[in-house]
């Protein structure tokens, strides 16, 4: 228990450490600073022009209002926060092959957590962080939502969205064999293009493969739904992400050691 | 007690039908304080070698003991009391003051509080880095950087540290300087020092051992005592060249020659009739007869 | 001529490396639509305000997936003329007797040229497959607007490499700009269904001349009548794109090179 809170204690750490990092090296360069910040609302503004797009031309999405959407594309920019976490899994096969890699086996660090830490954008998780947060104080402030289960809504996205990208990990994984994985890897994503729609207006057999195979529908149509008080007892969400999770993270785990064994660590 | 030993250990890669030999039945030990260099052609196996001493990679054969523990199985274990630079990678932040790649450093290895400012002073002093660290890393020199670079890597007070190809790109300066700082951390600290380089100066001024690897085989393992020596039975002549000097290319020997010397390289027992043999074929040759240095007698062993 | 020449043969003999990752790429493009398939035919198209039918969102989605695979070669111009003037490795090519962006370009089109071929050849087939029918004339000056589309992302894309000589970083403002690109060049929503505010603020910009227009026209989605209107802003674009390119360029390249050299 206490080699786990110290285990704990060093990642708080050293999450702390990045995020000053990465805060720092943005302050270095003021025009970048600026535009992260704008590039975000962008890339935000997109998702919600598509919305828009669709109310000004009467077309009506399911059930779903326009405050419904909101929230929805909300939880969306919560969910990208933890899934930025994750994007360096994007660059691992350039990392296996031209050996870089090595830097992360020789420190006293799991080594994908490691890896992970090293290549995630804080500063952009924290500007998306921001926003969210904004966009949902104003959504709540303005009465335009009201939460329901709000513990649960948000534990289902934040682990809903772990377990998927851990598949994206795994993905990635495959790297330490096959090399180049990029394919492999722009399939997974041509599936999580789904995730921007509310996946309940998709038929049912394909929001099942959206929820037990690929857990898109996890990341945010489902807690959002549950933050609507759209189910009676949500709590089965939470155990369906939990377990997902978990069965993932085994998966994972297991693959990984695998994997470290077949690391050749060619390019010097 | 020996910090590293090696029985046996052999290392196969597999490409794609065949299967590559990258060590082959390789022994080696080291003890605390020593300063040992590894050298030898691109590709003779160096960074397999010290890939398997960190446990990055496994070995196919044999058995590889680290401080006690096998490297691929305690990886982790073992990376606290490693230190490891690679000469040509960075760990450093590229565009923020290097003080921030150190603080850094100091959470991920967990260094305590205090000792971590000793430790900090004292480092920084003998790398003559504490006016630089509050530099972003880009605006620095190589040398600079290299200094910083090993200012983190020994920063947790390693008891084996690992330097693959260090001074790439070094003036001689700051060479000197570097390797005035392995020597300390080796005598003061008992560091186990493995260096693998190119640069055969690196070698001759600091190790108190030489492992050569050619072919994935240990060649030579030798102390510097062994090494004084070899280096004594060995002799260097020298012919300059003028416009009159024969052509001294069908000699034995030969080791090099440009439009101002022949280098011939030769066993001492033979000195004499060879020069004989010299002087009989033109009696006004200029020949200086040299002490070997490293890399003449480290030559046969890289072809 | 004949250097630019033989560097597009170069580049061409080059593509055989990357040929494999190109057409497997072209998988991802069916699982996008069919994704966009099941979105779309659950809503009530029939009654909204404008004629949208799914099978004319699913040409338009499928047209603008060719159309960035085909592209995919300018997408990295920057990021290459952001490394070589950091790293100061552009000197090289500053000493030689060519014109940088010139010999950039003729990279980039033989590239284009090639994944282009492809993809029009994948194109007719599934508009075969699928009873799709199109004049070949509007096939033609679709082609030709694809032409120009490239030659506009290839320009924004050195334009903001170029900037590399006066910012160290131009990355992030890259990202920015693509954004941008993304929000207003019909990559959400073809943008003759977006808001009014929308169209009007995107025409302004060289952004739907990039894929909205090519892709429109390539889908059969234009009036006959407008083309040539279009078309004309296009070249326009690409004329001022242009000159702000040779600007830029040469102002940056004599004035700053020492950086990172």
């Amino acid at each position: 228990m206490t080699s786990f809170s110290n285990a704990l204690q060093h990642y708080a750490r050293l999450f702390y450490r990045y995020l000053r990092l990465s805060i720092v090296e943005n302050l270095q360069f003021p025009l970048d600073f600026l535009m992260s910040f704008v590039d975000l609302l962008f890339q935000t503004g997109e998702l919600a022009l598509f919305w828009w797009s669709l109310f000004k031309l009467g077309i009506i999405v399911g059930k779903w209002s326009g405050d419904e959407l909101l929230l929805f594309l909300t939880i969306s920019i919560f969910s990208d926060v933890i899934s930025r976490f994750a994007r360096g899994f994007r660059d691992l096969e350039f990392h296996l092959l031209d050996g870089s890699f090595d830097q992360f086996l020789v420190r006293p660090l799991h080594p994908i957590m490691g890896y992970i830490l090293s290549q995630t954008n804080f500063f952009g998780g924290l500007l998306s962080l921001i926003l969210a947060s904004s966009s949902l104080i104003y959504l709540l402030a303005s009465g335009r939502v009201v939460l329901h289960h709000a513990l649960i809504g948000f534990a289902v996205m934040i682990i809903g969205t772990c377990a998927f990208q851990l598949l994206y990990g795994l993905v990635s994984l495959l790297a330490f064999w096959f090399g180049k994985i990029y394919m492999a890897r722009e399939i997974l994503f041509s599936f999580a293009d789904a995730k921007k729609y509310p996946l309940d207006v998709f038929p049912k057999t394909i929001l099942g493969f959206f929820t037990y195979v690929v857990p898109l529908s996890l990341m945010i149509t489902i807690p959002t739904k549950i933050l609507l008080g759209t189910y009676q007892n949500p709590i089965r969400y939470f155990i369906l992400a939990l377990g997902l999770f978990v069965i993932f993270i085994v998966i994972f785990k297991v693959v990984l050691q695998h994997a470290l064994r077949r690391y050749e660590s060619t390019g010097s | 007690m020996p910090t590293i030993t090696l029985n046996d250990v052999s290392k196969n890669y597999k490409q794609k039908s065949k299967t590559v030999e990258a060590l082959v039945n390789l022994d080696f030990t080291a003890d605390p304080g020593e300063i040992i260099g590894l050298v030898g052609p691109n590709g003779a196996g160096k960074s397999t070698f010290v890939k398997l001493l960190c446990g990055i990679l496994t070995p196919t054969f044999g058995k590889i003991s680290v401080l006690g523990w096998q490297p691929d199985r305690n990886r982790h274990l073992l990376t606290q009391n490693i230190g490891v630079m690679f000469g040509n990678r960075s760990s450093l932040w590229f565009n923020i003051p290097a003080i921030e790649s150190v603080y850094l450093m100091r959470d991920i290895y967990q260094i305590d509080q205090t000792l971590f400012k000793e430790r900090l002073n004292k480092y920084s002093h003998i790398l003559e880095v504490s006016d630089i660290l509050q530099k972003p890393v880009r605006e620095m020199s190589l040398g600079q950087r290299i200094r910083i670079e090993l200012l983190v890597t020994i920063l947790h007070q390693p008891k084996i540290l690992i330097l693959d190809e260090p001074t790439l790109g070094l003036d001689i300066v700051s060479k000197n300087h570097f390797r005035s700082i392995l020597v300390e951390l080796a005598r003061v600290e008992q560091t186990t020092v493995i260096l693998t380089t190119h640069d055969i100066q690196d070698v001759a001024k600091i190790c108190d051992r030489i492992v050569l690897i050619n072919h994935g085989k240990k060649l030579l393992d030798s102390t510097k005592t062994d090494f004084q020596a070899m280096i004594s039975q060995q002799a260097v002549i020298q012919v300059r060249r003028e416009e009159n000097t024969s052509d001294l290319t069908a000699q034995p020997f030969l080791r090099e020659e440009n439009p101002e010397w022949y280098k011939f390289v030769l066993p001492n027992a033979s000195k004499t009739e060879f020069l004989t043999q010299l002087m009989a074929c033109q009696s006004d040759l200029q020949i200086q007869v040299l002490r070997p240095e490293l890399e003449d007698i480290l030559y046969d062993f890289f072809q | 001529m004949s250097k630019y020449c033989r560097t597009f043969l170069l580049s061409i003999k080059n593509i055989h490396l990357f040929k494999l990752d190109f057409y497997l790429s072209f998988i991802a493009i069916p699982i996008q639509i069919l994704v966009t398939y099941f979105f779309w035919r659950r809503l009530n198209l029939s009654e909204s305000s404008r004629l949208i039918t799914v099978n004319s969102l699913l040409i338009y989605y499928f047209v603008m997936g060719i159309l960035q695979i085909s592209f995919g070669s300018a997408m990295y111009v920057t990021y290459e003329l952001w490394q070589e003037i950091n790293q100061g490795t552009i000197i090289t090519w500053l000493n030689r007797p060519i014109y940088y962006p010139l010999y950039v370009f003729a990279q980039k089109i033989a590239q284009f040229l090639m994944n282009f071929l492809a993809s029009l050849v994948i194109t007719f087939t599934v508009f075969w497959f699928v009873g799709y029918h199109f004049a070949i004339i509007t096939f033609l000056i679709g082609i030709l607007s694809s032409l120009l589309g490239f030659l506009l992302l290839f320009q924004i894309q050195f334009i903001i490499g170029t900037l590399t000589f006066w910012l160290k970083k131009v990355i992030v403002l890259r990202d920015t700009i693509m954004s941008l690109l993304f929000l207003l060049g019909g990559f959400v929503l073809p943008i003759d269904l977006t808001p009014q505010i929308i169209q009007r603020l995107s025409f302004f910009t060289p952004t739907p001349y990039i894929y909205y227009l090519p892709t429109k026209i390539l889908s059969g989605q234009t009036t006959d009548l407008n083309l040539p209107m279009l078309l004309c802003v296009q070249l326009f674009w690409v004329m001022l794109l242009q000159a702000i390119l040779m600007l830029a360029w040469h102002y940056g390249s004599h004035d700053h090179v020492t950086q990172g050299a």
